[in-house]
C-alpha cells in the first residue's frame, strides 16, 4: 500500500478528531503545524506526529495537506499547498466568505490541484442511508428538505474566532454549511433563499437563524439553526410525494420511513456516530478512507470544491437576506 | 351585568355550525333559539336535535327578538356581509375563522361593530387548547423569547370540495393556516414581517396546499410556520411547536385525534419537565349535558370553552378574549403570505417553478364578494 504522508494544518479540536481516525488507518504518516507551537507540540506528541515549523515546511514535507485550521486561515493554507504542488483535503467551510471561497476555487482549478472537500455529513452512515432511500425512490420526488440543528455555544468556552463573523463566517457558515450541503445533496442547488437572524450570545454574531429556500429540483428547503438553545437538538427530514424520511435521535442511528397507508419502517445504522471508547468520529473516518482511496487510485472521491463553494455561497446569501430582509437569488453556475 | 339567558342563533349548519350548536347546548346560561342554513334541511335537523326553530334566511333570524347573539359558521366568503348584518341588527357575533377574506371586508365588519357596540369574538378555538394555555403560562420561565416554530402537517386526500376546487375557502393557508397565524401571534405578539414560499404540490388542486412562512415579530423575535396538506409523516393533523427563549425552550405537540400526544416539555439549563393537559379543570361552568362536539378527542372541550368565553364577554360587556383585531391580524398574515396587500410588511412570496399555484396568476383564485353573495343562501 502506498504510504501517504499527511500534513495537518491546525492543532485545534477538529484536527484532533481527524488525527484519531488518520492515526488508525494503515499507511498514513502524520505531520502537524499550528502557529501556536505548544499546542502543535502537544498534539504531535499525542499522535506520534512530526511537528513542522511553518506552513511551507509542512507542505514541503508531506504528500497531502489536510486543512483543519479556522475558516479565515484556509486561504493561506491552500496557497502553501498549491505552491508545493500537494493534494489538499479541506475541512468545511471552504472559507469564511464567498470572496475567499471563490479565490480558493479559482486557484485550485488553475493549478490542477487534487482537491478533496470535507463535508463530513456526506459520510455519516445515517444520512448516507437517507440519501440512498431517496435515490431509490422510496418516498418519490422530494418536495421538502429540512434540517433543524440547535445547541448551546458557550462564548467563554469557544475560541475567539468562532464568534467573529469575519473570521468564522458566523454560525450560518460554520455550522450551517453542514445543513445547506445536506439539503443540496438531497434536493439540488439552492436557487433562492430568505432568512432571518438573531444575535443573542453577543451583538453582531448571528447565532440563530431561520432560512427558507427554493431548490433547483423544485423542492422547498427549510433550515433552523441556533447556538442559543439549551440541550442539543438535531433533526433532518425529507418529504416526498409518496412518503417521508425522518432522522430524529440524538445519536443519529436511525431513519424512519413513513408512507401513507403503510406501516412505518425504521432503518438502523450499524454503528453510532462515534466510538464511545476511542471517541473516533465515524463520519470523519469514512471520509478519510474515501479520500485516501481516491488518492491511491481507487474509487473517485465524490465531494468536490464546487460543493464547498456552493455551500458557502448559500450561507452568504442567507446572511445577505437576513441583513436586507429581502429574498436573495443564487446563480447556479459552478465554481468559476 | 344581566343574568338573563342569552338567545343564540346558529348561522350555517354545516360541520362547524353543528359543533357550535352542540357546544352551546352543553353550556349553561344560553338557549339555542334558531338555525339558518343555505339548504334548510340541516337547519331543521339541528332544530329537531337541540330544540329551537329553523329560519328561512338570516333576515328572518335577525328579526326574531329572542336572538341575542349569533354564531357565524358559514363559508368565509360570506362572513363579512353576515357579520355586518348581525352587528347592524344589534346582535353579538361569534365569527368562525378566518374573520373575512379581504382587508376591505374586515374594515366593514370593524365599522359595523363599532357603530353598534356589540361584542364580536373570532373563533380561534386553538387558543383554548390546554397545551397552548400551559405553554403560555410557562413562557415567562424562558426569559425573552426569540424564536418560534410551528409545523402543522395534514394529510388531506382529494382535490375537490370547498377548500380545493371552488376556492370559497380563500385558499388552504387561509382555511387552516390562519390557525397557525393566530397561534403564533397569541404566543409571541404581533407579526411585523412575513416572507413565504407557497406551493401547490398536488397539481389537481386550484389553491396552494403547502405554505412556509418566515416571520419577524414586532418584538424582533423570528419564527417559522409550516402548514401542509401533503404531510407524509406518521401522525397527520399533529401540530408541533417550539419556543426558544434566553433561558430555555419549550417543545409541544397537539394531536386532534387522541390525547396521548398532547403534551409539552420545558427544557431549561438545569433540567426538563413535562406537562400534560389537566383534565380536571374547574375554572369554567360544568357542562349541563354531555356535548357531542368532541369529534376530536385531542381537542378536549375547547369549543365549549370558546362559547363560554363568548357568552361571558356578552354578559359582562368586557372585551372578548379573541378580539376582532386578533382575527384581523391572523388574516393579514395569510394575505401577506399570499403576497397581497396588507398591514404586515412582506417580501414577495415565491412559488417553486414546478408547482406554480393559482394565486400568482389565476384571476379566479380569490372569490369576489359578489360571487360569495350569490352563493350565500341565508
Amino acid at each position: 500500500m502506498q504510504r501517504v504522508n499527511i500534513g495537518i494544518v491546525g492543532a485545534g479540536a477538529i484536527s484532533r478528531s481527524h488525527m484519531i481516525s488518520l492515526s488508525r488507518l494503515p499507511g498514513v504518516g502524520l505531520n502537524v503545524f499550528d502557529p501556536d507551537t505548544p499546542r502543535a507540540r502537544a498534539l504531535a506528541d499525542e499522535f506520534n506526529a512530526v511537528r513542522a515549523d511553518s506552513l511551507d515546511a509542512l507542505a514541503a514535507g508531506c504528500d497531502m495537506v489536510w486543512v483543519c485550521s479556522p475558516p479565515f486561515a484556509h486561504r493561506a493554507a491552500l496557497r502553501a499547498a498549491i505552491r508545493a504542488g500537494r493534494a489538499v483535503f479541506c475541512e468545511k467551510p471552504l472559507a469564511a466568505d464567498t470572496a475567499d471561497a471563490a479565490a480558493i476555487a479559482r486557484a485550485v482549478t488553475r493549478s490542477g490541484t487534487r482537491f478533496y472537500m470535507g463535508h463530513s455529513g456526506r459520510w455519516t452512515e445515517v444520512f448516507m442511508l437517507m440519501h440512498r432511500l431517496v435515490q431509490r425512490g422510496e418516498i418519490g420526488e422530494p418536495m421538502r428538505v429540512w434540517s433543524r440543528r440547535m445547541g448551546y455555544l458557550d462564548p467563554a468556552q469557544s475560541p475567539a474566532w468562532r464568534l467573529d463573523d469575519r473570521l468564522s463566517g458566523g454560525a450560518v457558515v460554520e455550522l450551517g454549511v453542514h445543513e445547506i450541503d445536506f439539503i443540496r445533496w438531497i434536493g439540488g442547488d439552492w436557487t433562492r433563499v430568505f432568512a432571518r437572524g438573531q444575535d443573542l450570545l453577543q451583538p453582531g454574531y448571528q447565532d440563530t437563524m431561520i432560512a427558507m429556500g427554493e431548490l433547483a429540483g423544485g423542492a422547498v428547503a427549510h433550515l433552523e439553526l441556533s447556538w442559543s438553545c439549551p440541550r442539543y437538538l438535531f433533526q433532518r427530514g425529507v418529504e416526498g410525494r409518496d412518503g417521508s424520511l425522518l432522522v430524529d435521535d440524538q445519536r443519529i442511528t436511525q431513519v424512519e420511513l413513513h408512507r401513507p397507508g403503510r406501516k412505518p419502517r425504521v432503518f438502523k445504522t450499524r454503528e453510532d456516530w462515534q466510538d464511545p471508547r476511542t471517541q473516533e468520529n465515524f463520519s470523519l473516518r469514512n471520509q478519510a478512507k474515501a479520500v485516501l482511496r481516491d488518492y491511491r487510485g481507487g474509487a473517485a472521491y465524490p465531494v468536490r470544491i464546487e460543493d464547498g463553494l456552493a455551500a458557502v455561497r448559500v450561507a452568504a446569501a442567507m446572511r445577505r437576506s437576513a441583513h436586507t430582509g429581502r429574498t436573495a437569488t443564487l446563480s447556479t453556475k459552478g465554481a468559476s | 351585568m344581566t343574568r338573563k339567558t342569552i338567545g343564540i342563533g346558529i348561522v350555517g349548519c354545516g360541520y362547524m355550525g353543528q359543533v357550535h350548536a352542540r357546544s352551546y347546548a352543553a353550556t349553561p346560561g344560553c338557549r339555542l333559539v334558531g338555525y339558518v342554513n343555505r339548504t334548510p334541511g340541516k337547519a331543521r335537523d339541528l332544530a329537531r336535535e337541540l330544540g329551537g326553530e329553523a329560519y328561512p334566511d338570516l333576515g328572518a333570524m335577525l328579526a326574531d327578538e329572542r336572538i341575542d347573539a349569533v354564531s357565524i359558521c358559514t363559508d368565509q366568503a360570506v362572513h363579512a356581509e353576515q357579520a355586518v348584518a348581525a352587528a347592524e341588527a344589534g346582535r353579538h357575533v361569534l365569527c368562525e375563522k378566518p374573520l373575512a377574506l379581504t382587508l376591505d371586508e374586515m374594515d366593514a365588519i370593524d365599522a359595523a361593530v363599532r357603530r353598534s357596540g356589540v361584542t364580536l369574538m373570532v373563533a380561534h378555538q386553538m387558543r383554548f387548547h390546554p397545551v397552548i394555555e400551559q405553554v403560555r403560562a410557562r413562557m415567562s420561565r424562558l426569559g425573552r423569547c426569540f424564536h418560534l416554530s410551528l409545523e402543522w402537517g395534514f394529510r388531506i386526500k382529494g382535490h375537490g370540495g370547498r377548500c380545493w376546487a371552488d376556492l370559497r375557502s380563500g385558499g388552504f393557508f387561509m382555511e387552516l393556516g390562519v390557525h397557525a397565524a393566530d397561534l403564533a401571534q397569541h404566543l409571541m405578539g404581533p407579526i411585523a414581517h412575513v416572507q413565504a414560499a407557497t406551493l401547490r404540490l398536488d397539481p389537481k388542486r386550484r389553491t396552494e396546499d403547502c405554505t412556509h412562512c418566515l416571520l419577524q415579530f414586532e418584538s424582533n423575535a423570528i419564527g417559522s410556520l409550516l402548514v401542509t396538506a401533503n404531510h407524509r409523516a406518521k401522525r397527520q393533523g399533529m401540530l408541533h411547536g417550539r419556543v426558544l427563549g434566553e433561558r430555555g425552550r419549550i417543545e409541544f405537540s397537539i394531536y386532534p385525534y387522541g390525547r396521548a400526544f398532547n403534551q409539552g416539555v420545558v427544557i431549561l439549563d438545569d433540567g426538563e419537565s413535562v406537562f400534560v393537559p389537566d383534565e380536571r379543570r374547574t375554572a369554567l361552568p360544568r357542562p349541563t349535558k354531555p356535548s357531542r362536539s368532541k369529534t376530536f378527542r385531542g381537542f378536549y372541550d375547547i369549543y365549549e370553552r370558546e362559547v363560554a368565553a363568548f357568552l361571558h364577554a356578552v354578559r359582562t360587556g368586557q372585551p372578548p378574549p379573541i378580539t376582532l383585531d386578533d382575527g384581523r391580524r391572523a388574516v393579514e398574515v395569510v394575505l401577506a403570505a399570499y403576497d397581497r396587500q396588507g398591514r404586515v410588511a412582506q417580501e414577495p412570496a415565491f412559488a417553486a417553478p414546478r408547482t406554480q399555484h393559482a394565486y400568482r396568476s389565476g384571476p379566479d383564485c380569490h372569490p369576489p364578494l359578489r360571487q360569495g353573495k350569490r352563493r350565500a343562501a341565508t
